[in-house]
């Protein structure tokens, strides 16, 4: 008898002096988890030296991308030269079978946290990460515990030398616990994650006996990839259903959408969701003009709950009777709180040909 | 605030015709505005099954055509057949469907002679002359048209003849369109029938029992030599001219074979409607039953 087939996800972190890769395979209860640390030299283009690696990874392991029902990037710095150079540095195999996907490490984390059973998101959860003498933190946290239910996840950074910390310090634990006091105080947490090289050492015996003291605490080194390979297996509901507001670098926070009648009552219908970044935030919608030629969209901050409407004025279109013009809409961002609307005129079937006319409408989005 | 009409189900790779009007449609919203025009289509029956099957499999909304394979009988259910389907989506306001619904029911109560006469002009705008034929000829079969509607009836029947190349009988039907509805438009068609079978000089005789004026007459002629210098731009009058030209330079092979896919064309465009008109008791048309008609 054959081997069952099972899917294969894959997550990679590229980070600036590491690479974790992970796999989930359906078939296996825990995840394989593999991390590689780039030397300096490596260091200088730690994309391409992390891509070396995996690729060493899965030569060794008999492993091709078409393998992968879904691959997933995550990386420390996403700025739009490193999107590009990922691409540049993938070959084609790749390609074949994937389309690129990077992700913040922020998204990376609650990807992880949200694909948990519900008890470890249900409260607030914390994500510690350590590395270079730089403390960044990750708070998942209920914003709303009505029967609709509202999560918030925001990306901090806590200076160090206000705490007079510094890594290799003899009194590192004592001062490390006292700052742990006083962060939890303030953001209390009942499951807390460790990441990052800063936690390696085994100096930790305060903080540890501490952070343990009524919480659950984890400590792992792939928690990115790991997240990375879990949204090839499904997309988080309350993202899509924007009950979840992330706040952190290229994240957007700002639903588009429009006004419609339903069951007698103007409901809002967003176009896009909120907590996924920029450049993987998009959404399509048609729509049968009224009347007049014009669509006015609402933008919903969620961040400050504030609504702004613009008025969009379709010019050149046939002259048709009202409702029979449909309008494909598409909204791409260009930034967090910048990008275009595109609206083409699909006409109404064989009784109104559309002319396929395109209308560009930018939006800026307050911030 | 503006309110947009959000479409809801996807449009369909291939379209459904309508067998009534040979109309295409392939969305929802699509499907919505035709029905809303042409609600006297369904006045003794309701769309075919093979609608709801398109509303399935094209158009992906599954919950409407489970809600409507249960309200596929035509003498209780139509009302709710259609409210149901346009309710299903944003297409309609609320106070727009009770209009529908209402003009609906006046088309339900109005008289069967003139329920058969708007089936008979809606197939004739589809360029369905031997179905409009059919309905003419039951709205006649009551005897209650005024003369107005009966010179409307007689006009587009003598239309739905033409079209058949039925000429002496148009010429007839135009006649009696003229007779009761006195409309000048029905003497014109009469007399261009004449004119493009038996020539000009025997329309403008055959006008004059009718005792019109010369300038009627004359703009009859200047309205006819419109037309025919409008045909004369057509593809049709283009194929003729070079049928003639071949075989007046002794190309009379090369002539009929094109004379041939010429006349087979015309064949293929007409032969469906002309065999339509042949079996026509046949086809079980919608029309009301004998007991709903006393």
């Amino acid at each position: 008898m054959g081997e069952l087939e099972t899917r294969k996800y894959a997550g990679i972190d590229i980070g600036l002096t590491s690479v974790q890769v992970s796999i989930y395979d359906e078939a296996m209860t825990e995840m394989t988890e593999e991390s590689f640390p780039l030397n300096r030299e490596e260091q200088e283009d730690y994309i391409a030296g992390g891509i070396y690696f995996v690729r060493k990874y899965m030569e060794a392991n008999h492993l091709e991308w078409s393998d992968f029902q879904a691959v997933h990037f995550s990386m420390e710095d996403t700025s739009e030269a490193n999107r590009n150079h990922l691409k540049e540095t993938l070959d084609a195999s790749f390609f074949e079978r994937h389309s690129l996907c990077v992700i913040t490490r922020l998204r990376a984390f609650v990807e992880y946290v949200f694909h948990q059973e519900r008890v470890v998101w249900d409260r607030s959860t914390l994500l510690m990460d350590y590395e270079g003498n730089r403390l960044r933190y990750i708070l998942v946290e209920q914003i709303r515990r009505a029967k609709q239910k509202a999560y918030r996840a925001s990306l901090e950074e806590i200076n160090l030398n206000s705490y007079d910390i510094v890594e290799g310090d003899s009194e590192l634990d004592y001062k490390f616990s006292r700052l742990m006091k006083q962060f939890l105080v303030k953001n209390p947490a009942h499951i807390i994650f460790l990441t990052g090289k800063g936690f390696e050492g085994n100096w930790m015996k305060r903080t540890l006996t501490y952070l343990c003291a009524g919480r659950r605490v984890f400590m792992g080194q792939n928690l990115y990839a790991n997240g990375a390979a879990l949204i090839g297996t499904g997309s988080i509901s309350f993202m899509d259903e924007g009950m979840l507001l992330m706040q952190g670098p290229d994240m957007v926070y700002h639903t588009i959408g429009l006004i419609t009648q339903e069951a007698g009552r103007a409901q809002y219908v967003p176009i896009t969701s909120i907590g996924r970044e920029w450049y993987n935030t998009k959404g399509s919608m048609d729509i049968i003009l009224d009347k007049s030629q014009k669509v006015e969209f609402f933008y919903h901050n969620t961040k400050a709950n504030e609504i702004e409407c613009a008025t969009c004025e379709i010019k050149n279109l046939p002259a048709r009777p009202p409702k029979t013009t449909r309008m494909h809409i598409e909204v791409q961002f260009t930034s967090e709180t910048e990008g275009i609307i595109l609206l083409k005129d699909l006409g109404f079937g064989t009784m109104f040909p559309g002319t396929g006319k395109v209308t560009v409408f930018p939006f800026k989005l307050i911030s | 605030m503006r309110e947009s009409i959000v479409c809801i189900g996807q449009i369909g790779t291939k379209s459904y015709r309508f067998p009534e009007t040979g109309i295409q449609i392939s969305s929802y919203e699509e499907l919505c505005y035709y029905l809303s025009r042409h609600m006297v289509c369904y006045l003794y029956t309701l769309p075919e099954e093979e609608l709801l099957y398109y509303i399935r499999d094209e158009l992906k909304l599954d919950k409407l055509y489970r809600q409507l394979s249960k309200l596929m009988n035509p003498e209780k259910e139509q009302m709710k057949y259609f409210a149901a389907l346009f309710r299903e989506g944003h297409y309609f306001s609320e106070e727009e469907i009770r209009q529908i619904l209402d003009e609906y029911r006046s088309l339900k109560n109005a008289p069967y002679s003139l329920q058969c006469k708007w089936m008979g002009d809606l197939s004739i705008r589809s360029g369905k002359s031997a179905t409009a034929l059919h309905y003419y000829k039951e709205a006649l079969k009551k005897g209650t048209l005024d003369k107005e509607e009966l010179g409307s009836v007689y006009h587009n029947m003598a239309v739905a003849k033409a079209k058949l190349f039925r000429f002496q009988d148009a010429r007839i039907l135009f006649l009696k369109a003229y007779q009761h509805g006195g409309e000048e438009e029905s003497l014109f068609d009469y007399y261009s029938i004449i004119a493009y079978t038996e020539g000009m000089d025997k329309a403008a005789k055959e006008l004059q029992t009718f005792q019109v004026t010369d300038l009627l007459l004359e703009s009859f002629e200047e309205r006819f030599a419109q037309l025919e210098e409008d045909f004369d731009c057509t593809d049709q009058a283009a194929k003729q001219k070079r049928i003639q030209f071949l075989n007046e330079n002794h190309k009379e092979e090369e002539a009929s074979a094109i004379y041939d896919q010429y006349v087979r064309k015309l064949q293929k465009d007409f032969r469906s409607e002309l065999e339509l008109e042949d079996n026509l008791p046949s086809l079980n048309l919608p029309v009301a039953r004998q007991k709903e008609l006393n």
